[in-house]
C-alpha cells in the first residue's frame, strides 16, 4: 500500500530526510507540516491530487466545455468510430440535418427541439433539469463558443450520441456519487467511532460487537435488495418524492461507514488519554464539548485519509451497480452505465473498441488514481497504519 | 489438548449464534421492508400469470395478519424452504439455486485458487527480493485492485475474442469458456493477495528466529518454506473471508457478461425483475456461505497460529 509509486518513498520514514533541514527544526514544526513534507515527496500522490483536481473542475466545468449534447441523438450516425477532423462541428446544422429524418428517429421527444428554441440553451435537455448554476455555465458556453461544438473524438454510441460528452457528463454523476456518499460514510462514521470510543467500557464493545456483526453481513446484496424493494413503482421512493441519485447517497453512505468507525473509535480511545482531554474536564467542559470540540478535531488528519480511501470503494460500487442496470438510470449517464452499454453493443460482427476502451480507461485511471492519492495521504498522516 | 478441543466447541457455538442472529436480522428486515411497501407485488403489472397468483396467495396466506404471515414464513425458512418465484412460472427458489449453485461455485472456487496460486508466489517472491521488480509489482497490484473487473473483461473480450480470436467470449461447459471469467474474477484478489503475502514475509524475515535458522546454517529454501512460510502467509489467511465476499460480489457482474448460468445471474435479473422471494432466497444463500467461510477462516488461522488465544 505504501506509496506503490514513489521509487524515492524510503525516505518518508523518517522527516529529517524527507527535509534536507536539521532533525531539531523539523521536530518543531506542526504535524500538518510535517505531513505535508512527507506527501510532498511521494510524487505519484502528488500527481494523483493535480490530475484528480483538473478532472474535478471540469467535471464542474462541463456545461461550459464546447461538448455536444450527451441527449443529441443521431442515429443515422449510429456507432461511428472517433474522427479527429474537422475538429469542431456545428451542431445546429446537425440538429437540423437531423429533423429532416425525424420520421426514422423515434427517441427526439416533440418538445425537445421546441425546448432547444425556446431557451437555446442544451438540446435534450428540459428546463427543470437545469439549475441556475448549469444554466450560467450553458449561456456563457453559448456566448463564448456560439453552436459549435468538438467533432465525436471518442466516436459515437449505438443511438449516435457523442461518447467524449457522455464521458464527461458521467463524470458529473459518478464524482458526485463518490464523494457525496463518502461524506455520509464520513458523518455517520466519525460520530458513531466518536462515541463509542469516548465512552469507553460495554458501550463501546456493544457497539464496536454491532460492527463486527454489519461486516458479516454481505452488504452488496442487501443494498441490491433494497433498490429493489425501494425503487418499486408506487413505491417508496415514488411515496416520499426522493430520485435513485438520492438514494443511492444515503444506501451507499450508510454501508461504507464501518472502516471509519473503526478508524476514529482506536484514535479517539487514545486521545482520550490525553492531558489536554483533562486539561478541558478540569475547565468544566461537558462530555459532548469534550469529545466534539477537543477530541474529533484531532483525528481530521487520518479520517481525511480513509475519506480519500472512501471515495474510490464507492465509485466503484455506484459504478458496479450501475453497470448491472440498478444503479443511475438514463437520461443521467454515469460511467458504470456507459461500461454497461460498451459491453451490450460487443457482438462478433463488429467491434466498437471505443465504446468499452475509453470509458474504461477514464473509470480505471480516475480510481487508481483516488488509491493512489489515499495511500499516499495515509501514509503521511498516518505513519503508524503502513500496511 | 483437551482444553483445546473444548475451546473450539466453545468458539463454534459462538460463532452459530452469530450466524443465526446475522441470518435472522437479515430476513426479518428483508421481510418488513417487502410488507412495507405501498401496493401489492402484482398491483402494477398487466399480466401475472394466474398459477403465480394463486400460488403466492396460498403460500403466503396473504389474508392473515402480519404477525401470522411473519411466523408462518420464519418456520419454512427454518425448514430451507424459500418458496416459489414471483416471476418465473414453475420455479421454486430452491429450484433456481440448485441449478445455478454448481456453476458459481466452479467459477468461484477456480478464481480463489487462480488468485492464491499467482498471489502467494509472486508476493513472497516480492518480499524476498526487493528492488525494481518489487516496485513495479507493487504499482501493478495497486492498478489491479484499482480496475473494475467489467472493464478489465471488456478489454480482455475485446483482446482475445476479436483482436486475436482464441477464446469464446461467452457460455458455459467447456473449459476454454472458463479462462477468461475466471481470470477477471481473479485479478483484483490476485494482488491484495500479493500484496499481504508480500508484508507477511517482509515482517517474519525480519524476526528473531529466522536470523537464528540462518546463522545455524539451515538452507535457504528450508528456512523460507519451512520457518518463514506458516507466519508469512497468516495475513493472506484472514483476507480469504473477505476474498470469499468479493469473489461472490464480483461474479455478479462476471456471470452476466460472459452469460454464465449461476445464480449471480439469477440474482441480478431477480432484482431487476423485483422477483422479490428470490432475490431474499438468494441474500440468505450468500449471507450463509459468508458466515460459514468466516468461521472456517478463523478456525484454520488457529490451527495455524497457535499463540492466538481467543478465537
Amino acid at each position: 500500500m505504501d506509496g506503490a509509486t514513489n521509487p524515492r518513498n524510503t525516505g518518508q520514514k523518517s522527516p529529517a530526510t524527507a527535509i534536507p533541514s536539521n532533525e531539531l527544526v523539523t521536530s518543531l514544526r506542526s504535524p500538518t507540516y510535517q505531513a505535508w513534507q512527507r506527501f510532498r515527496t511521494n510524487r505519484g500522490a502528488v500527481w494523483s491530487m493535480r490530475l484528480l483536481a483538473l478532472i474535478s473542475i471540469l467535471a464542474v466545468l462541463t456545461p461550459f466545455l464546447p461538448l455536444q449534447s450527451p441527449r443529441l441523438a443521431l442515429t443515422e450516425r449510429s456507432l461511428s468510430s472517433p474522427v479527429l477532423s474537422p475538429l469542431v462541428v456545428d451542431q445546429n446544422s446537425m440538429i437540423a440535418a437531423m429533423r429532416g429524418n425525424e420520421a426514422i428517429v423515434p427517441n427526439v421527444t416533440t418538445e425537445a427541439p421546441r425546448q432547444t428554441n425556446v431557451r437555446d440553451l442544451e438540446y435534450g435537455f428540459r428546463a427543470e433539469e437545469i439549475d441556475w448554476f448549469d444554466g450560467l455555465l450553458f449561456r456563457a458556453r453559448n456566448r463564448v463558443f456560439g453552436s459549435w461544438r468538438l467533432n465525436s473524438l471518442c466516436g459515437r454510441d449505438l443511438l449516435g450520441r457523442d461518447l467524449l460528452s457522455r464521458i464527461f457528463w458521467g463524470a458529473r454523476i459518478s464524482l458526485a456519487v463518490g464523494f457525496v456518499a463518502a461524506l455520509v460514510s464520513l458523518l455517520l462514521g466519525v460520530i458513531y467511532g466518536g462515541v463509542a470510543g469516548f465512552a469507553g467500557g460495554w458501550v463501546d464493545s456493544a457497539m464496536m460487537r454491532l460492527v463486527d456483526i454489519l461486516q458479516s453481513v454481505p452488504f452488496i446484496f442487501v443494498v441490491i435488495f433494497l433498490v429493489t424493494v425501494l425503487d418499486a413503482r408506487g413505491g417508496f421512493l415514488e411515496h416520499w418524492g426522493l430520485d435513485r441519485v438520492t438514494l443511492f447517497f444515503f444506501v451507499v453512505g450508510s454501508v461504507f461507514w464501518l472502516t471509519m468507525a473503526r478508524v476514529v473509535r482506536g484514535q479517539v480511545k487514545s486521545l482520550r488519554q490525553e492531558p489536554f482531554v483533562e486539561a478541558a474536564r478540569a475547565t468544566g467542559a461537558g462530555r459532548a464539548r469534550i469529545l466534539f470540540r477537543h477530541i474529533l478535531p484531532h483525528t481530521r488528519g487520518i479520517v481525511l485519509a480513509y475519506l480519500t480511501l472512501t471515495v474510490p470503494r464507492v465509485m466503484l460500487f455506484e459504478a458496479f451497480l450501475s453497470f448491472l442496470g440498478l444503479g443511475i438510470s438514463p437520461p443521467d449517464v454515469s460511467w458504470g452505465l456507459l461500461m454497461q452499454e460498451g459491453v451490450g453493443v460487443l457482438t462478433p460482427i463488429r467491434i466498437d473498441w471505443w465504446l468499452i476502451v475509453f470509458p474504461g480507461l477514464t473509470l480505471a485511471a480516475t480510481l487508481y488514481m483516488l488509491n493512489v492519492l489515499g495511500d499516499g495521504l495515509r501514509d503521511a498522516l498516518d505513519p503508524k497504519a503502513r500496511s | 489438548m483437551a482444553s483445546g478441543r473444548i475451546e473450539l466447541v466453545g468458539f463454534l457455538c459462538r460463532r452459530l449464534l452469530t450466524a443465526v442472529l446475522t441470518l435472522w436480522a437479515v430476513f426479518t428486515i428483508s421481510f418488513f421492508l417487502m410488507r412495507a411497501v405501498p401496493g401489492g407485488p402484482f398491483d402494477h403489472e398487466q399480466q401475472v400469470p394466474e398459477e403465480i397468483r394463486q400460488a403466492t396467495a396460498d403460500r403466503y396466506g396473504l389474508d392473515q395478519p402480519l404477525g401470522v404471515q411473519y411466523l408462518r414464513e420464519l418456520a419454512r425458512t427454518v425448514t430451507l424452504d424459500l418458496g416459489p418465484s414471483y416471476r418465473l412460472a414453475d420455479y421454486t427458489v430452491n429450484e433456481v439455486i440448485v441449478e445455478g449453485l454448481p456453476t458459481s461455485a466452479a467459477l468461484g472456487l477456480m478464481a480463489l485458487a487462480l488468485a492464491l496460486t499467482v498471489g502467494v508466489p509472486t508476493g513472497l517472491w516480492a518480499g524476498l527480493n526487493r528492488g525494481m521488480a518489487d516496485r513495479w509489482m507493487r504499482r501493478l497490484a495497486v492498478l489491479a485492485i484499482a480496475t473494475p473487473n467489467f472493464v478489465l473483461a471488456g478489454i480482455l473480450i475485446l483482446l482475445f475474442c476479436f483482436v486475436w480470436p482464441v477464446l469464446p467470449p461467452a457460455g458455459w461447459g467447456q473449459p476454454s469458456q472458463l479462462i477468461l471469467p475466471a481470470f477477471c474474477l481473479a485479478i483484483p484478489f490476485a494482488a491484495y493477495v500479493a500484496r499481504l503475502a508480500r508484508a507477511g514475509m517482509l515482517e517474519t524475515w525480519n524476526q528473531e528466529y529466522i536470523r537464528t535458522a540462518i546463522a545455524k546454517g539451515v538452507p535457504r529454501h528450508v528456512v523460507v518454506w519451512k520457518h518463514a512460510f506458516p507466519a508469512a502467509v497468516l495475513p493472506v489467511v484472514s483476507f480469504l473471508g473477505p476474498a470469499v465476499a468479493g469473489i461472490l460480489t464480483g461474479s455478479l457482474v462476471i456471470e452476466r457478461i460472459f452469460a454464465i448460468p449461476g445464480i449471480g445471474t439469477s440474482f441480478v435479473n431477480a432484482a431487476l425483475d423485483r422477483d422479490y422471494t428470490l432475490a431474499m432466497g438468494l441474500v440468505l444463500l450468500y449471507t450463509t456461505i459468508l458466515l460459514v467461510t468466516n468461521a472456517l477462516v478463523d478456525i484454520v488461522q488457529k490451527l495455524l497460529d497457535p499463540r492466538l488465544e481467543s478465537l
